[in-house]
């Protein structure tokens, strides 16, 4: 499985080239630009503020980064037509699609890990005191752009960057209301609710990786919740990955 | 083993057109054999199969019925693809990494070790003259410098089939030599050699065998020389300058000549030495008598004009 890291190296060699990294100095802008402002206007929560707006960023970013390179990963190579070269070389199309999601996968965690340690840094410099909860935040946002990316590298096998984004983007707004979205329908109709229901468990959950108010009030959260939330980020990206494989591998290149 | 390096038996295609209200029939029961050794040449107007087959060859298109088997096995298996090289039509490959680096991508896609992917490369840089832009990102490459790029990456893995899609497209006639010498070297070497394309002439100096394919039907195969010699035409021209305007001859025998000159078509030798008769009589020069040659592109716009007949009758 040597070639699924070759193809992995290309597509973080191809974000570095595009220069993909260049958005970790404008969320370096944004977070000390925030820090400056909320230090004039506040002084007991600023350490909470500085937490909360931190994550965020980082969590803007990371979102963005996974769907403006993630939707394009694979059907930009059938439409340049670069994929007939590669696919033709003793490789698996799985393969192919593993290497290109663990690519996008490094690309978007390298990028958010030197973001999270632009906020540590900028914490220290005003002397915010660094908990362990600030770092739950931040695993969970991987985690979020984890199963994103699954879900673009999916979209991006069968359908042009336009539509993945914008199933992307419909996904990340329904993944964090799908909660609320449960609680309405258990209260409508039996047929709506079976429907709400079975929608509620195929769209994923996105606000089981929310730990943003654990990060900003330093609260902890219990290592089996914790263990369910990662094993059910591994399933629901394995599985998109999975639908990703079976789709690209029944098509035709024309 | 198979004694075939390609086997491809009625072989058929369907693309769907108009947002899948139609159909188009790509490959109608194709079906054609590459032995081991030779250089085959493939050809057809645009339109006619040659690259669907090949995608069908290198497993990027999946075949509506029938069978291809390279090396007596299916394409779709990796370890069938080890065996075989492949340049696409108008190649395009990643143009943020350098010449070098797409190459040691593609070593380490076919699973070569790190050494011999630098010494594979090296050669093949040098030996299709881009050693001076091996550094360059491919996107600066010209539309020739990519076909040579591409190849290079085909033969990298040193494969014993290389199948080349129209290989000369974008090469300056200097580039087509160049290409025209490497195929016979890999032939030399052991190697099959199975190439579409639309520049007859190179096919005619460098292809054991040939297979004219239309409208996804296979319409001739078989040995350049033989088809040559069975199509061989029993006309002669005889070109003569100084004739007077009255020198008539039936409409089908004079064909268009430079200026002073006239140019004469005969399909027999009665009918020769009647013409020669006539020209001396009116003490003409005869410049010269040339028995005519059907050249392999004669041929092959001949045999698609009569498959195109046939195919309205």
């Amino acid at each position: 499985m040597g070639y699924v890291l070759a193809i992995a190296g290309q597509t973080l060699t191809e974000a570095r080239r595009n220069r993909v990294f260049y958005s970790v100095f404008l969320f370096g802008l944004v977070v000390v630009l925030n820090a400056v402002i909320f230090t004039e206007v506040t002084s007991t929560t600023m350490d909470r503020v500085l937490k909360d707006t931190g994550l965020a960023t980082i969590n803007v970013f990371a979102l963005a980064l996974t769907v403006f390179t993630g939707v394009g990963i694979v059907n930009r190579e059938i439409d340049r037509k670069s994929i007939y070269t590669i696919l033709a070389k003793p490789i698996s199309r799985f393969g192919y699609i593993l290497g290109k999601y663990l690519g996008l996968l490094a690309v978007i965690v390298i990028t958010s890990t030197v973001m999270f340690i632009g906020l540590l840094v900028v914490m220290k410099g005003y002397k915010t005191e660094i908990h362990a909860g600030i770092f739950l935040g931040f695993f969970g946002i991987l985690l979020e752009v984890m199963v994103l990316g699954a879900i673009a590298v999916l979209c991006s096998s069968f359908t042009t960057s336009f539509v993945s984004a914008f199933i992307c983007a419909a996904l990340w707004v329904s993944g964090h209301l799908s909660t609320e979205f449960l609680r309405v329908v258990r209260k409508s109709t039996s047929v709506r609710r079976v429907f709400g229901e079975f929608l509620y468990y195929v769209l994923p959950n996105l606000e089981r990786f929310n730990f943003k108010y654990q990060a900003t009030y330093d609260l902890m959260v219990s290592e089996r919740a914790l263990l369910t939330v990662l094993l059910f980020g591994l399933a629901y990206s394995a599985a998109a990955l999975a639908a990703a494989v079976l789709i690209f591998s029944r098509r035709d290149f024309r | 083993m198979s004694d075939l390096a390609i086997d491809i038996s009625n072989l058929e295609k369907q693309f769907t057109i108009h947002l899948g209200v139609r159909r188009r029939r790509a490959l109608d029961r194709l079906s054609l054999g590459v032995q081991r050794g030779e250089i085959y040449g493939f050809l057809g107007p645009n339109g006619a199969g040659k690259t669907t087959s090949i995608k069908i060859l290198t497993s990027l298109l999946r075949q509506d019925a029938g069978e291809a088997r390279i090396f007596g096995a299916d394409p779709a298996l990796e370890s069938t693809r080890r065996r075989l090289g492949f340049l696409p039509e108008s190649p395009v490959f990643y143009d943020h990494l350098s010449g070098r680096e797409f190459l040691r991508l593609c070593g380490r896609l076919c699973g070569m070790e790190r050494a011999l992917i630098r010494k594979r490369s090296d050669e093949l840089l040098e030996r299709v003259g881009l050693t001076h832009a091996a550094d360059l990102q491919v996107r600066r490459y010209s539309k020739g410098m990519n076909q040579r790029l591409g190849i290079a990456q085909a033969l990298l893995h040193d494969p014993e089939l290389v199948v080349l899609d129209e290989p000369m497209s974008g090469l300056d006639p200097m580039g087509r030599a160049d290409i025209r010498d490497l195929i016979v070297e890999l032939r030399k070497s052991g190697k099959t050699i199975f190439f579409s394309t639309h520049i007859i002439p190179d096919v005619e100096v460098i292809c054991d065998r040939i297979g004219l394919v239309n409208h996804g039907r296979m319409v001739a195969e078989g040995n350049v020389g033989a088809l040559l010699d069975a199509a061989r035409s029993k006309t002669t021209e005889v070109l003569v300058t100084g004739l007077p305007a009255s020198f008539v001859t039936p409409a089908e025998q004079e064909a268009v000549a430079a200026s002073g000159q006239r140019l004469f078509l005969v399909d027999s030798e009665d009918e020769l030495g009647r013409l020669l008769q006539r020209v001396m009589a009116e003490k003409a020069r005869i410049v010269s008598v040339t028995p005519r040659r059907e050249s392999l592109e004669d041929l092959v716009v001949r045999m698609l004009d009569q498959d195109r007949q046939e195919r309205a009758a």
